[in-house]
């Protein structure tokens, strides 16, 4: 009997350790502090660092097999976003600004985006200072009757509109969201607008190399040609961001930026935008004011554009070259389904290969391995999905008119997809962890009240009745015994009274918070209370599971 | 032993004890529209910011959501990684240099003129049957602004002692029409010879040459072929499906044994076959073959998100008669004749596609061994990486060969596409007599490489029913056109 008799006490020992030793909560703690908003990573620089010149092919090498491989090798650790807040959000900083659903966006800050100075449209003629003529794409630099300096391109003939539209879109989506982009005008030219400069001359451009250059690109009936202008970023560029470890030569970048939330978050922003042009040559740095200032650029081959232009129908579901798939494909002879088949062009002129029937917003692949993308976690994936879930749909029409689409049925097909498509990536991503969000303490005479938003229920994403399991812990993750359940409030807002842990002076509380749908409990959100040293009992740390 | 268990229970129970729900409901957020609705705003940016390291605000950090055991794997992988990541390193290096130097742009100034048109290269092949081949171009394009065309080309290895020659074509100069003239000279020091007819092959050397005019065993062997083309030929494009071709090759031929010295002695065809026996072999061919071929071809693809190289669906369906006449002396005397149909079907979206293909190619006016009227070298072929795959190239030849090809194709990215092939055909003595021997089948599976408007290769494994194995490596698609006037 002895045996058995130790077997079950070892047995009641381990049942007891589990529901005790190892806090539901986890270790982590947060100072007792205001949440940080803006980091100060504009520290001024001896010296401007070194330009990075991006070299293309080794890109692709290391992207496709290269790199590829030694980095799964690599078994890196999963690491959770080193730029976020004790909120698990994303700080103002040279990368990012909090900007929608923080500020109060207008229509006309829209649809204006990042442009805050005078069109180049309105200021003619150009002066071409450079070129770019050869393969599928066609640009100028030139600089306008202000002496500003802009990159110039157009729509090839056989996707009319198409390119121009989605960069305007997607460009003004990107600012919204918080990005750094360029300022990018949509407009059209006479060729007499252009005028070749000395510097152009001098490279080799004359007058019949630019016509038979423009012969090309997509012209109005009235012979008008539509181009989008890029304004030079301010200060001076340096290169592109490296898609992987940091400027060491910039000692304001102390993160990795594979383990930056800001790129790594815009996972289900580009899925839901099929931006699949994802790379390091689409990213600037600009050295401005002693600090460097990071930027993306380039988002004509998003909505589909792509897949028009390299005839590429696997655009957005592969990577360029995808060899696992691939080789999967091969030995089932392409008899297995995709997710891409079937999808059609529309016809509508300016609308690439983009629709919301073949999307699924887990499964978007860029064009090339983006490590920052690739390594996007659940955590990442919730605060891009939220930041591109805060565009409603009237704003989201008032983007798209920006592109200046000239069959209205284009501009509605497009806003209807991107709607159909930022509700499929809500869905998705917001299953996947609690979609808890905008905690806040209300304090009463009597008893704090801590409040909360529940995203698929407020985006009438799913309508099941919903319930959440709340209880609560000291600071050394031991429960204080308060535990109830509440059910959702309307429009997914719900404020519930807590009781605060007293075992310190800051009454120091971890609320942890399990979302019950659908007869799912979902993984929790872990949300700590302190009081700050004013006295305001605050929000102080959340962390999602 | 109870009071623990009870107690442990308790303590468990504890933790999911439920307090009355206190639920109160604020206002609407702020954006309260159903599909967009805004929670409540975050806090403004609180001044001073901190610095990147005190954004986080933690003050004990979370476990490592890595197992500590990773390191287990990790250290398994490390020589690996290594390894590998040394043995990528020359891919790399190349990548670099390659566009750090941009010595693409270097090769193009260093070769050709500024607008392009007109320059010097050099180039390289490879050919599975024959090996590397070096040579270079001088190129001029677009003589006239009409996409006329000059190209001299000159070759080393592989297939040829030497080679050298010069085309010219009028591109758009004439519209509907396109005239080429193409003049070469090949000394070909290895090409193929397995006999005449639809024998076995045998490894063993016969005791005696064999008279292939009365014996189609096979075997083996090869030869030299020194000769002097020139060909011309006018395309005639009579609507957007249908062309007529009438060209014309005056050729010059000097046959002998093989000087390859890597070669063993027996494998030449002096040892193996009655060279006295192969029409031409020891006299010579200088003769003029005249062609005209009409063709009715819509094959195409049928998506923009397939690759444009490739056909999926159409009909190509032509017909040709030539004749050939020997020059001074030359006793050739034979008529040519013959058709092809392919037609191809698209199964899926542009993306799978089954082909299939008939072909016949005949000689006639004389019985082609014992009239001394059809130099050998001039017979229809089957073997090779195109027509009858499976089998060497040059195994099969006769007055007749037909030739039926069926072939399933279906793309797995956007730059590759495998294929499945199975080709059956036979050498006849004559499209009217009965088949002489077993039909021969060939089989296998292939790989092409292309990019949206570029074939770049194709890499394919054939199998014959006789257990031959040969892998090929080709720069052009299967079922492409078969020239034969000055190429057979």
């Amino acid at each position: 009997m002895r045996p058995v008799l130790a077997l079950l006490i070892a047995g009641v020992a381990g049942l007891a350790a589990s529901c005790g030793s190892s806090s539901p909560v986890g270790s982590i703690r947060f100072h007792a502090q205001a949440p940080v908003w803006r980091v100060d990573d504009q520290t001024p620089l001896a010296a401007p660092p070194k330009t990075r010149k991006p070299l293309r092919y080794l890109y692709k090498v290391d992207s496709t097999f290269a790199r590829r491989a030694t980095r799964a090798m690599e078994l890196q650790d999963d690491v959770h976003a080193r730029d976020v807040n004790s909120l698990d959000e994303v700080p103002d900083s040279t990368w990012f600004t909090n900007r929608i659903g923080v500020k109060d966006l207008t229509i006309e800050e829209l649809k204006r985006g990042p442009n805050v100075d005078p069109s180049p449209f309105d200021h003619k003629p150009w002066t071409i200072t450079g070129s770019k003529i050869g393969g599928r794409s066609l640009g100028f630099t030139f600089e306008d009757s202000l002496q500003r300096t802009f990159l110039l391109k157009f729509d090839l003939k056989e996707v009319p509109e198409a390119e121009t539209a989605a960069h305007i879109i997607v460009h003004r989506i990107v600012w919204a969201l918080g990005y750094n982009v360029p300022q990018d005008f949509l407009g059209h030219i006479d060729r007499k607008d252009l005028v070749i400069g000395d510097k152009a001359r001098e490279k080799g451009l004359d007058e019949q190399r630019l016509d038979n250059a423009l012969e090309l690109v997509h012209r109005r009936g009235d012979g008008q040609i539509r181009a989008m202008a890029s304004r030079f970023v301010p200060g001076t560029p340096i290169g592109p961001y490296a898609r992987e470890g940091r400027r060491t030569d910039d000692p304001n970048d102390t993160v990795l930026h594979e383990h930056r939330r800001t790129l790594r978050g815009q996972y289900p922003i580009f899925a839901w935008l099929d931006h699949t042009d994802l790379k390091e040559d689409n990213t600037i740095d600009s050295f401005d004011n002693g600090h460097v200032v990071h930027y993306l650029i380039d988002f004509g081959k998003a909505l589909g554009v792509m897949a028009i232009g390299e005839g590429d129908r696997m655009n957005g579901y592969r990577f360029q070259y995808d060899i696992p798939p691939a080789l999967l494909d091969f030995f089932t002879l392409g008899l297995r389904s995709h997710r891409w088949d079937g999808k059609q062009l529309t016809g509508l002129r300016g609308v690439g290969l983009f629709d919301a029937e073949h999307f699924n917003p887990g499964d978007w692949k860029a064009n090339y391995p983006y490590w920052p993308v690739l390594d996007h976690d659940r955590f990442d994936a919730f605060w891009g999905t939220k930041l591109m879930m805060r565009l409603e749909p009237h704003e989201l029409a008032a983007i798209v008119e920006e592109g200046q689409l000239s069959d209205p049925r284009a501009a509605e097909y497009i806003t209807k997809t991107l709607l159909h498509r930022q509700r499929a990536t809500g869905r998705y991503w917001f299953d996947r962890v609690a979609p808890l969000d905008a905690f806040a303490i209300e304090s009463t005479a009597n008893e704090p009240r801590l409040c909360f938003t529940d995203l698929t229920l407020h985006y009438l994403l799913r309508e099941a009745p919903t319930t959440y399991a709340i209880d609560a812990y000291d600071r050394r993750g031991t429960s204080t015994k308060f535990a109830i359940d509440v059910a959702a409030g309307p429009r997914g807002r719900t404020c519930t009274a807590i009781r605060l842990s007293d075992k310190d002076p800051d009454r120091y509380t971890i609320v942890r918070l399990r979302v019950k749908r659908e007869g799912r409990v979902m993984p929790p959100v872990v949300v700590h209370v302190a009081k700050l040293r004013d006295g305001r009992l605050e929000v102080v740390g959340l962390r999602r599971r | 032993m109870n009071r623990l268990l009870a107690l442990t229970l308790v303590l468990c129970a504890a933790r999911t004890a439920t307090a009355e729900p206190v639920v109160v409901v604020t206002d609407p957020p702020r954006r309260s529209e159903p599909t967009g609705v805004e929670p409540v705003p975050l806090p403004p940016p609180v001044e001073p910011a901190a610095k990147p390291d005190q954004v986080s605000g933690i003050a004990v950090d979370d476990e490592p959501r890595t197992s500590r055991a990773a390191w287990i794997p990790r250290a398994l992988l490390f020589v690996p990684r290594l390894v590998f990541w040394g043995a990528v390193q020359p891919v790399r290096g190349a990548a670099y240099v390659y566009e750090k130097y941009d010595l693409r742009n270097r090769f193009f100034e260093a070769t050709f003129t500024d607008d392009r048109r007109f320059g010097a290269y050099p180039v390289a092949g490879y050919n599975s049957n024959f090996g590397v081949t070096v040579g270079a171009r001088v190129l001029y394009k677009d003589i006239f602004g009409d996409a006329e065309r000059l190209e001299l080309a000159a070759d080393y290895g592989g297939e040829f002692l030497y080679a050298v020659g010069a085309t010219l074509t009028t591109g758009n100069r004439l519209g509907p029409v396109r005239l080429e003239l193409e003049s070469s000279i090949e000394r070909r020091p290895r090409d193929h010879f397995y006999g005449i007819g639809n024998g076995h092959e045998i490894a063993t050397p016969p005791e005696r040459p064999i008279d292939a005019r009365v014996d189609d065993t096979a075997i083996s062997s090869r030869f030299r072929q020194d000769l002097l083309r020139n060909v011309g030929s006018i395309r005639i494009k009579l609507s957007d499906a249908w062309k007529n071709r009438i060209s014309g090759a005056w050729m010059k031929r000097e046959l002998s044994r093989s000087p390859d010295t890597s070669m063993t002695d027996d494998k030449n065809i002096e040892a193996r076959y009655d060279t006295s026996s192969l029409v031409g072999y020891e006299t010579g061919i200088d003769n003029v073959y005249v062609e005209n071929e009409l063709s009715f071809d819509t094959r195409r693809p049928t998506t923009r998100f397939a690759t444009q190289t490739l056909d999926a669906t159409g009909w190509l369906v032509r017909g040709y008669v030539g004749m050939a006449r020997g020059v001074d002396n030359d006793p050739t005397r034979y008529y040519a004749y013959g058709g092809e149909i392919q037609r191809y079907f698209d199964l899926t979206d542009g993306t799978q596609i089954l082909a299939l293909r008939v072909m016949v190619d005949a000689v006639g006016g004389a019985d082609g061994r014992t009239d001394g009227r059809i130099p050998f070298v001039d017979l229809p072929r089957l073997g090779g990486s195109e027509y009858l795959r499976g089998y060497a190239t040059g195994r099969f030849r006769d007055r007749a060969v037909a030739l039926g090809t069926a072939e399933y194709q279906w793309g797995i990215s956007n730059n590759a596409s495998s294929y499945l092939f199975y080709d059956i055909g036979q050498p006849l003595a004559s499209l009217t007599e009965t088949p002489d021997g077993p039909i021969r089948m060939g089989f296998g599976v292939g790989l092409q490489f292309h990019t949206k408007n570029t074939f770049l290769a194709r890499g394919q494994l054939a199998f014959s029913r006789e257990g031959d194995i040969h892998f090929n490596l080709v720069f052009s698609p299967a079922f492409g056109r078969r020239e034969r006037a000055g190429r057979y």
